[in-house]
């Protein structure tokens, strides 16, 4: 009982508690799930919206190199004289070098017949593969995976079809962007139907690893099947890409609201971006916060995204710290549970002190009527001894002497069985009980109970009729024998006064090698009714209010009775009467265990020895 | 001593004809008197170092083709500039050089107003845009952002140059001084970090009128990319070894700035009668067959700039004169917002008279190849060094002294003295390890100045 207490005490703390966690990390995991999952959508779309931006931004490139190469091929009559090619290089930031090949696949420019400058003849010797096969420029490869050229070289062409959306679109951006986009000579005004001349004709992209890194061309074919191809310089374009990405944050800036609003939008991805080219080095990085430190640290990022044609073989990697609404619900949801946990276990601890003190004042109590009953115990004693030596003395004539000394003696008796009974009780709670089997008769150990009971039950005008079977020699304790009857006996004087008569019976049976004794004791009172009759063994309990008015009593009798029934091996309970009977009253059978033989042990190890004055 | 200058272009006298503008009438006499100062007109000259050569020899000749800035009339009438200061707080400025860098460029932008265009750009491992470029209206809003630039991280040089020249795309115009000021003290090491493609975005930019001057603080930058990414745009390129001289150095950057009267600058070379160009000295230029050129971005007010060319010329019969060279410029005047064109000749005299000879050399024509030469030997003596070759690059500057010591006795001049005494003093400076770091820095930065006549 009293590990019982702080056990359940424990699970009833512990249960809701994990009950609890369990939710809490679940809906935890899955937040962090969904959050993770919109991130990883959002960081795509983000970094697909940059690729964008680099097609748009290779688009317009496009654009550009179609116009002027029309522009050019105009200027030289289709000739592309050596000058005129050379002034338009030294003019356009965006190009390193320019070449031509005939329909034949001679090259035109840079020219073979004449001396080349320094970055020309590098050029030459640099594309030399690339220009010894003119059938890569002759038609678009629109299936990249088709044709597996030689050398990393990887070519695809914009189909016109698919662009003209994007042209239509982005068509006017285009004047105002070329305007910034570098001081050259103005575009030459084109007609619209040129345009779309020029973009249904062959053109396309080429990345080829060149010097140290990818490199970009240009190729289209003009009108007359010439090839002319546009060479990016490569720092350059890096460069413009990285103008067209956003540039960091600036600490404490307040230069304009517009630069604060940027500032502000920044902050609230605390991420880094990177710019990753083909050599696998960062070229450009951006963004806020503790996504550089994250970068730095070596980290894998969070997400990458290669970057499409002509820029393959570079990709973007996003980089971000953890993120912190994450870690707050996590920690709200220990602090919940702690606070919970620290709750609880107050209230339990609370409850256990009160429990256990309760528990104390009422053994404490319960020691104390102990103390009490077995001091009441030998001034008993002393009352009945004196009353049996008086009886003995007074002499037989004195009828009135003699009548009240058998009151004094059996109310004497009454209370020492009051008393036998609680201190057996208290010896039964705790375990103290101890069967002493001795050699007898059971029978003539009812005999006494009802010689001695026979005086009190004739007082409410009860009969006794005994019919005894139990004849046999066995062994078995005659003292819990008789406090069980004692309990019967008193309870149908308590209850069946009316009955008129108290049928005890017993028999003997030999059960599988044992011999078992049973006692029936039947009264004619108001009886038991089936819902009561599990409740009368518990203790404490006192029938229905109607039977127990007027009635003293400990309501102890009869839990204490089938408590030492069950110690002696046997049991003591309440026998239904069938419902045909029409004689009503309640009838208790004991059955006790009564070996012929001494047996080897008692039923409950004894703890302690007993004092025999008990 | 024959040099003619005038226009080459019809078309382009008619038009001046017509307008009527001052000092254009005289352009015909104009051949005959090339000191003549002209307004707001670019002075070309041709000098032949040895105008009167010996006959019936081939002789290697040296040609001064060079270009003088007007001045400008008044200081209220300059050219609006478009600049994007562009600066280094990697981790190694912390400290006292982010400050001096923060009040250098403060003061430099002191100078500016509201005809200007100004725009900061920071860099360490990312890029910062500290001021978007603006008009110089608000001084001290433009200040208060400068103050907030503090160092940290790493050095992604290439990114800051490149959004320092985006900032500048916002307001590029021809008609304004569009320059990228770039200080750092530390190597590039996030992004592009080669000083080829450095170099190839510079040319990008000179491409496009942008020139980017670089100012090297400290011991820890990059020479040669420094160098070379100013190089193709004409700018200027500064050494500073202490952070307490950037101020003065931005001072000097900012007057040239102020200063510039005309851009795009095209000089084309041909050789005439058989002369076989050999190298133009000190700037990049391109060499096909008998035809150079080479680009100028800027010219400065009352500056001089020049290029010389050297060139073997076949052997002549003595009493004939020769064209060697015909010159063609080109360069947008910036006060007149015209392109305009100059053209000139140089004629040489073969003699046999050591005398006559003696008495037409041009020495101040001389004295400026000799510099020049010399300043390619110091920069093959680097080369030298670069690979190892100790002895070789001393043996190169102590010829080189030897050959300025001579010159400078022949020519009795100063200037060459001195660079004499300087090529011993970098022979002797080669040997310490520990100063060739420095060294090397000081001796790029001596010698870019020499190849582009910077005046700081």
């Amino acid at each position: 009982m009293k590990r019982r207490t702080p056990l359940i005490l424990a699970v009833i703390i512990a249960l809701p508690l994990l009950l609890l966690a369990w939710f809490g990390v679940r809906f935890q995991l899955d937040q962090q799930q969904v959050a993770a999952h919109q991130l990883s959508n959002l960081v795509t779309s983000r970094l697909q919206s940059i690729d964008q931006q680099f097609q748009e931004h290779f688009f317009l490139l496009q654009q550009r190199f179609i116009l002027r190469a029309d522009a050019l091929q105009q200027e030289t009559e289709g000739r592309y004289s050596v000058d005129s090619v050379r002034r338009f290089i030294g003019q356009s930031a965006a190009v390193k070098q320019i070449f031509v090949l005939s329909e034949s696949g001679d090259r035109l420019f840079p020219p073979q017949d004449q001396p080349l400058n320094l970055q020309e003849q590098d050029f030459v010797a640099l594309t030399r593969n690339l220009l010894s096969a003119p059938e890569r420029f002759t038609l678009p490869v629109l299936d990249p995976t088709a044709s597996t050229p030689p050398q990393g070289v990887a070519s695809q062409g914009y189909s016109g079809t698919s662009n003209d959306e994007i042209q239509s679109a982005r068509l006017n951006n285009s004047v105002s962007q070329k305007a910034r986009y570098s001081a050259d000579i103005s575009a030459p005004a084109l007609s619209a139907s040129a345009q779309e001349r020029a973009a249904e004709r062959p053109h396309g992209w080429i990345a080829w690893y060149a010097e140290a890194g990818l490199q970009q061309i240009f190729w289209l074919q003009d009108s007359e099947g010439n090839t002319v191809g546009f060479a990016l310089n490569s720092s350059r374009l890096l460069s413009d890409l990285i103008n067209l990405l956003p540039s960091s944050v600036v600490a404490g800036s307040d230069v304009s609201t517009e630069q604060k609003a940027e500032q502000k939008d920044e902050q609230e991805t605390d991420s880094e971006i990177r710019l990753i080219n083909d050599r696998g080095e960062l070229a450009y990085s951006w963004g806020s916060g503790e996504g550089g430190q994250v970068a730095e640290a070596g980290k894998k990022p969070l997400q990458t995204l290669p970057l499409s044609h002509p820029l393959a073989s570079w990709h973007l990697a996003y980089y971000a710290a953890d993120m912190p609404a994450v870690i707050t619900g996590w920690l709200g949801l220990f602090a919940l549970l702690l606070l919970l946990a620290v709750g609880l276990s107050t209230l339990a601890y609370l409850l256990y002190r009160e429990h256990n003190r309760e528990m104390r004042v009422a053994e404490q109590r319960v020691n104390f009527v102990n103390q009490v009953t077995h001091e009441l115990k030998t001034p008993l004693t002393n009352v009945r001894l004196y009353t049996e030596m008086l009886e003995q003395e007074l002499p037989e004539d004195d009828v009135v002497a003699q009548r009240y000394l058998g009151i004094i003696g059996s109310e004497a008796g009454r209370l020492s069985r009051l008393i036998e009974n609680v201190l057996s009780f208290s010896r039964l709670k705790r375990g103290h009980v101890r069967i002493r089997y001795q050699q007898g008769v059971v029978d003539t150990c009812i005999a006494q109970v009802v010689e001695l009971f026979t005086p009190v039950l004739s007082t409410r005008k009860l009969q006794i009729r005994f019919t005894g079977k139990a004849s046999h020699l066995c062994h078995f304790d005659s003292e819990i024998v008789e406090q069980i009857l004692n309990n019967l006996l008193s309870n149908c004087e308590k209850y069946a006064a009316d009955g008129q008569f108290v049928d005890i019976s017993s028999w003997q049976e030999d059960s599988s090698g044992r011999l078992y004794s049973y006692i029936r004791v039947s009264d004619f009172g108001p009886g038991v009714s089936v819902d009561e009759s599990e409740k009368l063994f518990e203790p404490f309990y006192r029938g229905s209010d109607k039977l127990t008015e007027g009635v003293s009593g400990t309501g102890i009798g009869l839990g204490l009775a089938r408590d030492l029934a069950r110690a002696h091996q046997g049991d003591l309970m309440v026998e239904q009467l069938s419902p045909t009977d029409v004689i009503s009253g309640a009838s208790f059978l004991l059955s006790l265990a009564t070996p012929l033989t001494v047996p080897a042990m008692t039923a409950v190890p004894p703890m302690k020895a007993e004092k025999p004055d008990d | 001593m024959n040099t003619q200058l005038g226009r080459s272009m019809l078309r382009r006298m008619l038009r001046q004809m017509l307008r009527q503008r001052a000092g254009t009438c005289g352009f015909l006499i104009l051949s005959l008197l090339p000191v003549l100062a002209q307004a707001n007109q670019v002075n070309l000259n041709i000098n032949l170092a040895t105008p009167v050569m010996e006959a019936e020899q081939s002789h290697r000749a040296f040609i001064k083709i060079s270009l003088e800035g007007f001045k400008q009339q008044d200081k209220q009438a300059r050219i609006p500039a478009n600049v994007a200061i562009v600066l280094d707080k990697s981790g190694s400025m912390s400290g006292d050089k982010i400050k001096y860098a923060r009040e250098a460029a403060i003061m430099a932008i002191k100078r500016l107003d509201e005809r200007d265009i100004v725009s900061v750009v920071s860099y360490d491992s990312r890029v910062q845009v500290v001021v978007p470029a603006t008009q110089v209206r608000n001084h001290q809003a433009i200040y208060n952002a400068i103050q907030n630039v503090h160092a940290n991280g790493n050095t992604a040089l290439f990114a800051g140059v490149s959004k320092g020249a985006n900032e500048l795309r916002k307001f590029l115009s021809k008609n304004k001084v569009n320059r990228v000021i770039l200080m750092s003290d530390g190597l590039a090491n996030v992004g592009p970090q080669s000083a080829s493609e450095l170099g190839e975005l510079g040319a990008s930019l000179a491409k496009e009128g942008i020139s980017v001057t670089t100012i090297g603080l400290g011991l820890g930058y990059n020479e040669d990319l420094m160098t070379r990414l100013a190089g193709f745009s004409d700018g200027n390129h500064a050494f500073v070894e202490n952070a307490e001289d950037l101020a003065s150095v931005f001072q000097y950057e900012f007057g040239d700035v102020l200063s510039v009267v005309a851009q795009g600058v095209t000089i084309e070379i041909r050789c005439r009668n058989g002369v076989k160009p050999i190298r133009l000295l000190g700037r990049k230029s391109e060499i096909i067959g008998n035809r150079v050129t080479t680009r100028l971005n800027q010219l400065y007010s009352e500056q001089e700039k020049f290029v010389i060319l050297e060139v073997e010329v076949p052997e002549q019969q003595a009493e004939t004169e020769l064209e060697l060279v015909a010159v063609n410029v080109s360069y947008d005047n910036l006060l007149t917002q015209h392109q305009e064109k100059l053209s000139g000749q140089s004629v040489a005299r073969f003699s046999l008279s050591r005398q006559e000879i003696k008495a037409a050399r041009n020495d101040k024509a001389l004295e400026a190849a000799v510099e020049q030469v010399a300043n390619e030997f110091s920069r093959s003596a680097i080369e030298a060094r670069d690979s190892g070759d100790l002895e070789g690059a001393k043996k190169i500057l102590q010829d080189s002294a030897s050959y300025l010591g001579s010159q400078a006795e022949s020519l009795s001049s100063p200037l060459l003295q001195k660079q004499k005494e300087e090529a011993l003093e970098d022979a002797d400076a080669l040997d310490s390890e520990q100063d060739w770091n420095k060294q090397r820095k000081e001796l790029k930065a001596r010698q870019y100045k020499r190849a582009t006549q910077q005046t700081y």
